[in-house]
């Protein structure tokens, strides 16, 4: 069983500029590290939930992410791209949390930790922190005891 | 005021939870007292009892998909929000909710 966050899905100052771009990446990304068999549908189920409302917060931050049978390990995928990539019709995004949800439910506590991820964007200080970043390292820092909690 | 609400996203695991904490965090700031219950991919956590919605002035539904329970809230004064509205500007929310229910 893979850690929800790893330091190998940090990337800082990427120059996506579009939101396909982005959702190719982050598939090609998971299915690099073993963490989905298929790419396809990764990049489809963010489309379909985009599709429902978007997942755009305050501060250009957006947590797309998808749940489908071929996501085989739950999965935060951090992005901090160096332009705002547009999002919808009326915002515009720079810093991505992408999580990917394995359909079955048999792991809680990875589904706690997808929550717990998410919950932290609620908080300024860790936001100003993961803007500031350079490094990867530095924003695993940040997130990194997430995969040891509860 | 004494709110209760439910939150409820599609998947189950992001917007369920942020806008939990969102409602949280935002009546603590604005002195209203609140029990948030999500009803996620975990099933339902924080579960709002029939005391408490029977003591509650006001009912948030921030769900996107069918909930569990919602017989509990019969007769209640309802608001319906959308989820994503909720995360995003929570204290705007509870202010016209205010406005509303304490004008009446």
């Amino acid at each position: 069983m893979k850690n929800v966050v790893a330091e190998e899905m940090i990337f800082v100052n990427t120059s996506f500029n579009s939101q396909k771009d982005l959702f190719e990446f982050i598939a090609d990304t998971a299915f690099g590290l073993g963490r989905t068999s298929d790419v396809k549908s990764v990049v489809d189920g963010f489309y379909h939930r985009e599709g429902e409302y978007s997942t755009a917060m305050n501060d250009g931050i957006a947590i797309p992410h998808c749940r489908t049978e071929s996501i085989l390990d739950a999965s935060v995928i951090i992005i901090r791209n160096s332009e705002k990539v547009i999002w919808t019709e009326d915002e515009e995004c720079d810093l991505f949390f992408a999580l990917l949800v394995p359909e079955s439910n048999v792991n809680q506590m990875h589904i706690r930790i997808l929550a717990q991820v998410a919950q932290l964007l609620l908080e300024d200080e860790f936001v100003a922190q993961v803007r500031q970043a350079n490094d990867p390292s530095y924003i695993f820092d940040l997130v990194k005891e997430l995969n040891t909690v509860l | 005021m004494k709110i209760v609400a439910v939150c409820a996203c599609p998947t189950g695991v992001a917007h369920t939870y942020l806008a939990k904490r969102s409602l949280e965090k935002a009546a603590e700031k604005l002195g209203h007292q609140i029990k948030v219950e999500a009803q996620g991919a975990l099933g339902i956590e924080n579960e709002i009892t029939l005391q408490e919605v029977r003591d509650a002035d006001v009912v948030i539904l921030a769900v996107e998909v069918g909930i569990a329970k919602r017989d509990r809230f019969e007769g209640k004064p309802i608001v319906n929000i959308p989820i994503q509205t909720v995360v995003k500007s929570p204290e705007t929310v509870l202010k016209k909710i205010e406005e509303k229910f304490l004008s009446r």
